[in-house]
């Protein structure tokens, strides 16, 4: 119980101390004087313009989408009973990407990505939407590989993911040649992972697919404790396995086309999130959800961070940063002895 | 409500006929029929790939594609939801996943996944405790599985199924892999969860010798069909043994009056 409290309270600290942070740095150091200066007005300064328009809503986008890569990773992993599951491993965030890529080809594409912004509604839920298609075939695919190769190790199944991944990758890379400049540099820089944002709306566009991954997670807590034991042990202890199976795969694939198409694949952070977590909370999940999702949220906060500070005035594609910390991460994660 | 009322309450009985399943082409069962009464402690044996562990995966609802008939607790097995289901039987299966990081506390508690919503946290309180009495689990509650040996594992994994309280577990090959002290151990706790607990027991073994010391029935099964069902005595008529296991076996006895049968196969003994 005190345990529980402990690590309840390091999991709300620590990110809060980061997003609070977060926000001030940047290409210039921006000073709490400058954004709530006496007697001006809420968006006089440029400096407050920047804060809020800018860097408030880049860390609050960061976080949501950090959480649920965080959570999406966890879910993968209990389901496909596999440490080393993970949204962009598996080929979901490149069916996603794959999605994005050709709604942004064929002229739908919204907001930071659109080269030829659509408006409206049509580009607002196109993008997504085509995203959320990518990433459900893979999904469809990868479970069927599954289900097809019952008995395959671990790593026949990542392998699998591994070659979907590589197959749309190209289908995208197709896109990025045959495109124009303009829209090759844009869909190169969003496949790397990126966090840019303007104004408060695209700021809050993941908090939808965190609140859906958040409360799926917490829902099944219990159901994806028992599915660790495997389908049998889930299943004669009460568990509907093909309708919380399904349930969870549409929900997580909506979620991660939901920040693919803002954020592009950002890989592993579904790995880094719910493997660091586990040394914290332990195994349980009604207490390694939250932990995920905030560990994933403030890892990308401060990666995202580092991306705006360390070549500045460059910015990075936080992706970079992602991938070059976490694949040693990853290999770490192959070596180890497994469960000391 | 007394202990006997309540158990009396749980226990149900299993009715099969005509079930056959095919796997992959291959007919596993053929018209398999018999009953389990309440509260009374049936075994299953054969030789490997008799169809013991498909029959007791079809009960427990593991296997869902068969033919004939399934009637649990006077319930068509078919209507039953996953979670009705668990509350009439449980499942303990031939071997666990040793790999996973849970405690056994953790793991005895997820036993109580059926009665969510149904049974107080009192109720699920004292089901714990007693499953993890009754297998002698508690010293080890806080432990991880992953760090349990085989023998310790199965004892959870029984404790586990107890703690779910349904009127029905089935057990596969439950000793197969123990040592003679955890194989004693876990005969003893299972009979006493038939008898104190009233609980029909449905058990898989190919073990003859655990299936004789058996005073309730029997099932003997081979090539997918049952050959055989009655008290365990029977099967000492000559010839059946042969029959359902493929090897002749030496009849020694064992007991003040020699009134325990001990078989041996004959060629048994290697001489190296």
């Amino acid at each position: 119980m005190s345990r529980d409290f402990k690590i309840a309270s390091l999991m709300v600290v620590l990110p809060l101390l980061v997003v609070l942070a977060a926000p001030w740095a940047g290409v210039r150091l921006i000073l709490p004087g400058e954004v709530f200066g006496w007697g001006a007005g809420f968006l006089d300064s440029a400096e407050a313009r920047i804060f809020w328009q800018l860097r408030v809503p880049r860390v609050i986008l960061a976080w949501c989408a950090g959480a649920t890569f965080g959570l999406c990773g966890m879910v993968f992993q209990a389901l496909f009973r596999n440490p080393l599951a993970e949204p962009s491993l598996l080929g979901v965030s490149s069916g996603a990407a794959l999605g994005a890529a050709v709604s942004i080809r064929l002229g739908l594409g919204a907001g930071s990505l659109g080269a030829a912004v659509t408006t409206g509604l049509l580009g607002t839920v196109a993008t997504p939407a085509f995203a959320f298609s990518g990433a459900l075939l893979a999904i469809a695919i990868i479970s069927a590989f599954a289900r097809l190769a019952r008995g395959a190790s671990d790593a026949t199944l990542l392998l699998a993911g591994v070659a979907i991944s590589s197959l749309f990758s190209s289908l995208i890379m197709v896109f990025q040649y045959t495109g124009g400049a303009v829209e090759t540099y844009k869909l190169l820089s969003w496949t790397m992972g990126g966090i840019s944002v303007v104004g408060l709306g695209e700021g809050l566009s993941a908090v939808p697919s965190l609140l859906i991954t958040l409360a799926m997670s917490f829902y099944f807590s219990t159901e994806l404790d028992l599915i660790t034991f495997g389908d049998e042990i889930a299943a004669t202890r009460g568990v509907e396995l093909e309708r919380m199976k399904r349930l969870l795969f549409i929900g997580m694939s909506l979620s991660v086309a939901m920040v693919v198409a803002n954020c592009g694949p950002i890989a592993f952070l579904g790995l880094i999130a719910p493997h660091a977590s586990r040394r914290i909370a332990g195994p349980r999940h009604r207490i390694l959800a939250p932990c995920s999702a905030a560990v994933g949220g403030t890892a990308l906060v401060l990666c995202d961070t580092a991306a705006r500070t360390l070549w500045a005035p460059a910015d990075l594609p936080v992706g970079i940063i992602i991938s070059f910390l976490g694949a040693p991460f990853f290999m770490w994660l192959l070596f180890r002895p497994r469960h000391r | 409500m007394s202990r006997d009322q309540s158990a009396e309450r749980r226990a149900n009985g299993i009715e099969i006929s005509g079930m056959s399943v095919e796997l992959g082409g291959r007919a596993i069962l053929q018209d398999v029929s018999f009953e389990a009464e309440p509260g009374g402690f049936l075994y299953v044996i054969g030789r490997n790939g008799a169809g013991k562990s498909t029959l007791l995966k079809c009960i427990a609802g593991v296997i869902g594609s068969y033919s004939g008939k399934l009637v649990i607790s006077g319930r068509e097995a078919s209507s039953l939801s996953a979670r009705d289901r668990a509350r009439l039987v449980a499942y303990v299966p031939q071997s666990s996943p040793a790999d996973v990081p849970y405690t056994v506390l953790d793991f005895i508690e997820m036993s109580r996944y059926p009665w969510r919503g149904v049974s107080s946290e009192a109720d699920d309180r004292r089901a714990v405790t007693e499953a993890m009495e009754l297998t002698g689990i508690a010293p080890f509650a806080d432990r991880r599985l992953s760090s349990l040996s085989g023998g310790e594992r199965q004892k959870v994994m029984i404790a586990s199924a107890i703690a779910q309280e349904s009127g029905t577990i089935l057990m596969d090959e439950p000793t197969t892999y123990l040592d003679y002290a955890h194989q004693v151990e876990t005969i003893d706790v299972m009979a006493r969860v038939n008898r104190e607990r009233g609980v029909t027991m449905i058990v898989v073994t190919h073990d003859v010798n655990l299936a004789m010391g058996l005073s309730g029935k029997l099932v003997a099964m081979s090539g997918g069909r049952v050959e055989w069902t009655g008290p365990p005595a029977g099967l000492l008529e000559p010839g059946w043994l042969h029959r359902i296991f493929g090897v002749s076996f030496s009849r020694y006895s064992s007991g003040r009056d020699g009134e325990f049968p001990i078989l041996v196969p004959e060629r048994g003994i290697l001489r190296l």
